[in-house]
């Protein structure tokens, strides 16, 4: 995996609990496999006027009303980030050990869902992680099957040119 | 013949004339001679004078007043007598104009050249045709009536400069005394802290000089207040043997610090109840005894008190205090009662003081009608014997003095919350900082001035309010007063102790008459104010006792297992945790409050999820569930009526942690 450490994979995290925030920074800092860049909202708000520099994963809390009690919930974020990059990886997070808030999440678009608590942060981090390499899987498949797609080209081409090398030494040309 | 009958006639005729104009002269003389005793006679001087300036008569008294003879004045300028010689022009100038001058006060000289003051009253004299040849008039000499007058005015601003004077002195007094709170107050929290044994050592030697300035403005005070006669003597039923036992067990301490010893030796047929006033029998010991300790560089110090005789209801006691020091010089002897006067001024440097504590000590005896005598010899040590008569009573007095004793150090915590109007700044940490330090989980709001005082009285319920006398806008007396008379029991009714920086026993009267259950005065002691407190809380029928809490109530303890854990040991990492609980947490305390007071649940729910978190870092785990029952009764709208209660338990139990975890920060710094 040397290759991909080189490249700075970005990270939002939004919650309005500054602890959480700085425990989880922290955790994903030390612990990820990847190089993460981490940028950290204390409001969905703040974190939707930067979703357009495309993040490789938010991980968004659920209840974000602690600080300003107008806040929006993570539920109406999550829509907002959606409606605004679709196909955006999002990471809900949240007290909640409701099944409902859990479903609800899910089928809004979040990626996956991580109730807080001791191993918050480590299932924080393995997703990610998961989700980073799921993309360099896939890009590593899409890359190489155009590498795939121009060698079979290249020997199409080859063919061909073999092909009017010996027509053309034989004369039939 | 006819010639000598005409010459008979005519001879009759002028006898008959002479004898008629003898009579008519007699008759004029002795008019003349009544009224010249009686001009004479008058105190007020009489004087005829010349246009140009010449005395042409006067009376007795002008000679009197002035000094000169009678010749000696009629040869003399008029002038002359003036101790201004404008004078004269201005009175002739007024003389002319108007004919006659009323009461011109002058300054006249004597012969022997001494001032007199006077006044005036002069008429111009004139002749057949109407020119003016002279003037008369009546001197009054008023230097006496004048000066006396200057003594009354006198007499008046000194009166008036004595009453500044006492005001000063208690203003100053507790000008003084605030700041001398803070420094105190101060000093004694710095000496809980970990010092080294050095700093320690200059601690003390600053709270030693602290308490010893203290005394001084107290000497000065009394002896103020004795001077003039503002002193007043309580007359109440005491035990003699508790006050004095009293003393010794405070001073005993000072005594040993020096290695001398103190003894008491007290006669058991003193009767028990004696009436009068302890306070200042106490002061009187006190001052003799701790001079005692003072001059004594070894030795012992013994107190001594006998009775003498006891007759109808009064005991006659002796007290004496003897000591083995350094003595009095004989011709000292005299005025070492005397105010400002020490043995010598070598004894001021070596000993200090203000040389006024004997003084107090005389002047107190006198206005307790005793008598004090001081027996010495110079290298051998004093003794000052005094006489006291006290009367005997038959009523027991009253028990509080066990009652007051109450031991208080088994309640570990104190579930309350305090208002404090206070308007110094370090005293408001002072004192905070002094009842935080014994109860952690105590909470107490601050309000500067009387005004603010009584908005946040109005807005939260307190179990006690500290109310310093002096403040901005609304004094304490009266910040008293309005929570007295405007509120609806039982919150009128909360215990109110003043913190009063005058060390006069008036102002004690205008606390309790302002409706204040207590009052403490500056410089205020931890172990002082605490059981004043405690005292008060246990009198007040509001405050339930099951918030004194005793050790086995103690609420849980923050415990840094989880965030260790969480952290993984990573010291930075915790410590950065640390600090954000620190900041962020009172805030959210202060939401919680706000939002429960104000019946607000969704805000509630909100700020008591967020909260959990903190919970579980500080592993207060019961409070954790406290707080989870708080955002589910809030969200479910279910136990309202509990919340109150649950969130009052969160604030003290997160504000005792929050002290805990600013030590375990300064302790990994």
């Amino acid at each position: 995996m040397d290759t991909t450490k080189k490249k700075r994979y970005r990270v939002f995290l939004v919650d309005d609990d500054t602890k959480h925030l700085v425990m989880l920074k922290n955790h994903l800092e030390k612990k990820s496999d990847y190089d993460l860049e981490i940028n950290i909202f204390s409001s969905g708000e703040a974190c939707l006027e930067r979703i357009q520099e495309n993040p490789d994963v938010v991980v968004l809390d659920y209840y974000l009303d602690g600080i300003r009690t107008d806040a929006a919930n993570g539920l109406e974020i999550l829509r907002k980030i959606l409606r605004a990059n679709p196909g955006q990886d999002v990471i809900m997070m949240s007290g909640q050990d409701n099944i409902k808030v859990a479903i609800d999440t899910i089928d809004n678009g979040a990626y996956d869902y991580i109730i807080k608590g001791e191993s918050a942060y480590l299932r924080a981090q393995m997703i990610i992680d998961h989700i980073i390499r799921n993309k360099n899987l896939s890009r590593y498949l899409r890359d190489s099957r155009r590498k795939e797609n121009i060698l079979i080209g290249i020997v199409i081409f080859m063919f061909f040119l073999l092909l009017l090398v010996s027509l053309a030494s034989r004369g039939i040309v | 013949m006819e010639e000598n009958l005409l010459i008979q006639k005519l001879r009759e005729l002028l006898a008959r004339d002479f004898v008629h104009r003898k009579s008519i002269e007699s008759d004029l003389y002795r008019s003349e001679e009544k009224y010249r005793m009686l001009i004479d006679q008058l105190t007020d001087a009489i004087y005829l004078s010349t246009l140009d300036g010449t005395f042409t008569g006067c009376n007795r008294a002008l000679l009197e007043m002035l000094g000169y003879s009678y010749k000696e004045l009629m040869q003399l300028s008029v002038s002359a007598i003036y101790a201004h010689p404008d004078d004269r022009r201005h009175l002739l100038q007024q003389l002319i104009d108007k004919g006659e001058v009323r009461d011109y006060e002058v300054q006249l000289k004597r012969k022997n050249g001494e001032l007199i003051d006077c006044l005036v009253n002069s008429s111009v004299r004139r002749d057949q045709n109407h020119e003016i040849v002279g003037f008369q008039g009546i001197i009054r000499d008023i230097t006496l009536r004048k000066k006396t007058f200057e003594l009354q005015r006198a007499k008046d601003l000194a009166e008036r400069a004595n009453k500044f004077k006492a005001e000063f002195l208690a203003n100053m007094s507790h000008e003084i005394r605030t700041p001398m709170n803070a420094i105190g107050g101060m000093l004694q929290l710095l000496n809980k802290t970990n010092l080294e044994p050095k700093q320690h050592e200059y601690l003390d030697g600053m709270q030693t000089a602290v308490d010893s300035l203290l005394q001084i403005i107290n000497d000065i005070l009394d002896f103020s207040k004795i001077e003039a006669g503002k002193m007043e003597l309580d007359n109440r039923p005491f035990s003699l043997q508790q006050t004095v036992e009293a003393i010794i067990s405070t001073i005993r301490f000072k005594a040993e610090e020096k290695g001398l010893e103190l003894v008491l030796d007290m006669d058991p047929s003193i009767p028990p109840n004696l009436q009068g006033d302890p306070l200042r029998i106490n002061q009187i010991l006190l001052n003799l005894i701790s001079n005692a300790i003072k001059f004594t560089p070894e030795g012992e110090v013994r107190v001594t008190i006998r009775l003498i005789d006891k007759l109808d209801h009064k005991a006659r006691l002796f007290f004496s205090v003897k000591d083995t020091g350094i003595g009095i010089e004989q011709e000292k002897l005299q005025d070492i009662f005397e105010s400002f006067t020490q043995a010598s001024t070598d004894t001021t440097r070596l000993y200090g003081g203000t040389g006024l504590g004997l003084a107090i000590v005389k002047k107190l005896i006198d206005m307790l009608n005793g008598a004090i005598m001081v027996r010495s010899r110079k290298g051998q040590g004093s003794e000052f014997i005094f006489e006291l008569e006290l009367s005997q009573t038959d009523n027991v007095q009253p028990a509080s003095q066990s009652e007051q004793e109450k031991d208080w150090s088994t309640v570990q915590d104190l579930q309350a919350r305090f208002l404090m109007a206070e308007d110094h700044a370090l005293n408001q940490l002072v004192t905070t900082e002094m009842l935080k330090g014994r109860f952690p989980s105590l909470q107490i709001d601050v309000a500067e001035t009387g005004r603010q005082a009584i908005s946040l009285f109005e807005d939260h319920n307190y179990d006690l309010v500290l109310m310093d006398v002096q403040m901005p806008e609304m004094d304490g007396h009266e910040a008293a007063r309005y929570i007295r008379t405007h509120f609806p029991k039982p919150k009128s009714e909360v215990p109110i102790l003043a913190f009063t920086a005058y060390a006069t026993s008036g102002e004690a009267e205008k606390c309790l008459e302002a409706g204040m259950n207590d009052y403490i005065s500056k410089p205020v002691r931890a172990t002082q104010l605490i059981s004043k407190i405690m005292q008060m809380l246990d009198a007040s029928e509001q405050f339930s006792k099951e918030h004194f809490l005793h050790e086995s109530k103690v609420q849980e303890h923050i415990s840094f297992e989880y965030l260790n854990t969480v952290t993984e040991d990573d010291e930075e990492l915790k410590l950065r945790m640390m600090r954000i609980m620190l900041d962020e947490t009172p805030m959210e305390l202060k939401s919680l409050e706000e939002a429960a007071a104000a019946s607000q649940w969704d805000n509630l729910r909100a700020v008591a999820h967020k909260m959990k978190s903190t919970m579980q870092f500080l592993g207060l785990e019961d409070t954790l569930e406290t707080v989870k029952f708080i955002e589910v009764s809030a969200r479910e709208r279910t136990h309202l009526e509990q919340i109150p209660e649950k969130v009052r338990s969160v604030v003290q139990v997160c504000t005792r942690a929050l002290g805990a975890l600013q030590e375990e920060i300064d302790r990994i710094k």
